[in-house]
């Protein structure tokens, strides 16, 4: 057995069999030109194309990480278009004649060094990012731009190991084929460290020189520990083993919980839905035993790109995720864009002192009512194809749904008029606002169903930022007032005969699912790992609710 | 002239997060618009020069904007800094 101490990045540990990718590189060669116009052009090309390439980028990483860890390839895109790097660029090949590669390098690795040197361990690790941006531009330079060609693919499922990974590496690896990563460098406080937690991949790096002739050998990862085990003895073998084994028991004993429902003795049905966020979301809530889509957030289509998808565009996009539901409830929350979801081409430049009370979710729907008019068409139509609905967030007063539903249809007459194929489509709305928990009892007449998010609703409730750790205190536990609104929707549901759903992440809070189920709640809308967890606690906590099977 | 102190509270200090954010928000005022720490001074609208300056927790900056929308571009950074968590 040997032994690779490097540092833990992401915890967990991973057993299989170790890949050592060495990736083939053209030899870096100290080019020249003659026409510096020219080169200075080639330059320029190279830099909009790896532009291009971030910007899809983003849109993948949001979809796959979320927003917040996707920002970083917004950052490499600055990185690409700040001046002193462009300029230092064309420096060196009018004044050096550098071809542009050279030329590209040269300042990816100056700025590197500088950035290297510096005190802070968290500026050391950017230098990280500035190699990668750079590398980048020279891939685009030397013919091998594009993400395939970028993107690393195992065959079968493996603890992979390289010199490094980019951001953009780690991103896009097959989560399924690859069970570990470790790296001979890199850091702890690199944005690759920073996606692997997001991931969920167990990974070690700056581990130092992995010998060649480790290729093909067992291995356990251990990344709490920073620690690699090559070809490892009995008992560190069983020891990582019981550790795996425990969390497959669990994996097992939530197991029994797929393919149950959940009825009360009364007969009313407690589902547990999925949120999503993407088509390949979907498929992994139906994985997971989702009883639906509860939350399917609309933004990704919408991010990455320069201007809004056309109707089209969304008709396929919610065909499918309705297809893709087999007949259970898909709800297509309608764009919320504004507070920590900017989207350029939409909320502008405009600064708002306080976006979290801005233009945002349905008031900005309702200010741009072509963009709403486009979505519902498209809703409309895909509901042919499955058991579509449609929820508006950020409810505050009655007159946004009566203003809602005149634009929903409008678009359901304007097909009537073209003699265009459409469906069905329910209209709920998100209960996630003082006022709206409030005036439930007058909202509840207007809607086809009320859905809890609880996010926002303890956010505003409270006046307490969720992301600022030094009122966190005040949300820890659910509060008292939020727990009184949330009593008083499902009364008002309920004297209505709608149903309620809660999409926040109060629904995975297994503390909290006899709460929401004594008050009313009936489906739990969680993300798809939590689906089986959260059944179990339904099923276990209310002891009047009789488990049969679907 | 206009300019305002800023104390960072992020633990992280001005970070790539943050510093893309700045970056962002002063490039759309026409106005020149500078950070300064202990004597260095940035450039706002450059990402790779603000990160450099290496702010840190509880450094104190000078923000400093001149032009013809020097007002709106100190307000817009104040904000900007703010939202960010600095």
């Amino acid at each position: 057995m040997n032994m690779i101490y490097g540092k833990g990045a992401s915890g967990g540990i991973a057993a299989g069999i170790l890949k050592i990718i060495r990736r083939e590189r053209p030899a870096v060669r100290e080019e020249t030109c003659t026409d510096v116009t020219a080169e200075t052009a080639k330059l320029h090309a190279a830099l909009a194309k790896a532009e291009d390439e971030l910007d899809l980028l983003y849109g993948e990483a949001v979809r796959k990480v979320g927003e917040k860890e996707a920002a970083i390839f917004e950052i490499h895109r600055m990185m690409l278009t700040d001046e002193d790097f462009v300029t230092e660029a064309e420096n060196f090949i009018r004044n050096g004649h550098s071809s542009a590669a050279t030329a590209v390098r040269k300042a990816g690795t100056a700025l590197a060094e500088i950035f290297g040197a510096m005190e802070d361990d968290y500026m050391k690790a950017r230098a990280a990012d500035i190699l990668a941006v750079s590398e980048r531009v020279t891939d685009i330079l030397g013919g091998c731009g594009g993400e395939e060609g970028r993107t690393i693919t195992v065959t079968q499922p493996s603890v992979i190991a390289a010199h490094d990974l980019t951001p953009a590496e780690t991103v896009m690896l097959d989560r399924k084929m690859v069970l570990g990563f470790v790296t001979e460098g890199g850091s702890a406080m690199s944005h690759t460290a920073i996606l692997a937690r997001t991931m969920d991949i167990p990974a070690i790096v700056a581990a130092g020189e992995i010998p060649d002739r480790y290729d093909g050998c067992p291995v356990v990862l251990d990344g709490n520990e920073g620690v690699l085990y090559v070809e490892p003895d009995e008992g560190t073998e069983s020891r990582f083993a019981e550790a795996m084994r425990e969390a497959e028991d669990e994996r097992r004993r939530l197991e029994r919980f797929r393919g149950k429902t959940c009825v009360l003795s009364d007969g009313t049905r407690v589902s547990v839905a999925a949120n999503v966020g993407s088509l390949a979301d979907i498929d992994e809530a139906m994985r997971c035993d989702a009883e639906g889509i509860g939350l399917f957030r609309s933004e990704f289509l919408f991010m990455g790109r320069t201007s809004p998808p056309t109707e089209e565009e969304q008709f396929e996009i919610y065909k499918q995720a309705a297809l893709k539901t087999n007949g259970r409830e898909c709800v297509i929350r309608t764009l919320d864009a504004g507070a920590d979801k900017q989207i350029g081409y939409l909320t502008g430049d405009a600064h708002e002192a306080n976006p979290a009370l801005g233009l945002r979710a349905v008031r900005l729907c309702l200010a741009k009512p072509e963009l709403l008019r486009a979505q519902f068409r498209a809703l409309y139509r895909a509901a042919l194809f499955g058991n579509l609905s449609a929820m508006i967030p950020l409810i505050v007063l009655p007159e946004e749904i009566r203003e809602v539903r005149a634009v929903a249809k409008a678009a359901q007459e304007s097909l009537q008029a073209e003699t265009a194929a459409f469906g069905k489509l329910r209209v709920g709305i998100m209960i996630e606002t003082p006022s709206a928990a409030l005036l439930a009892d007058r909202l509840a007449p207007m809607t086809d169903f009320f859905s809890i998010g609880t996010n926002d609703l303890i956010q505003y409730t409270m006046a307490a930022d969720r992301e600022n750790p030094a009122v966190a205190y005040l949300t820890r536990e659910l509060p008292e007032s939020v727990r009184r609104l949330i009593r008083s929707v499902c009364a008002a549901a309920g004297r209505e005969g709608i149903p309620v759903s809660v999409c926040g992440e109060l629904a995975a809070d297994v503390r909290e699912t006899k709460f929401l189920v004594e008050a009313g709640v009936t489906k739990l809308s969680v993300s798809p790992p939590g689906v089986l967890r959260v059944r179990e606690s339904v099923m276990r906590e209310a002891s009047r609710l009789v488990p049969v099977s679907r | 002239m206009k300019s305002m102190t800023y104390q960072i509270n992020d633990k992280n200090g001005i970070h790539a997060r943050p510093a893309g954010r700045i970056v962002q928000c002063a490039k759309r005022f026409s106005s020149d618009v500078t950070i300064e720490k202990g004597g260095k001074t940035a450039d706002a609208k450059k990402l790779f020069a603000l990160m450099q300056l290496g702010v840190r927790f509880q450094d104190a900056v000078t923000v400093t904007a001149q032009g013809d929308d020097e007002e709106e571009a100190v307000q817009c950074m104040y904000n900007t800094m703010r939202d960010a968590g600095l």
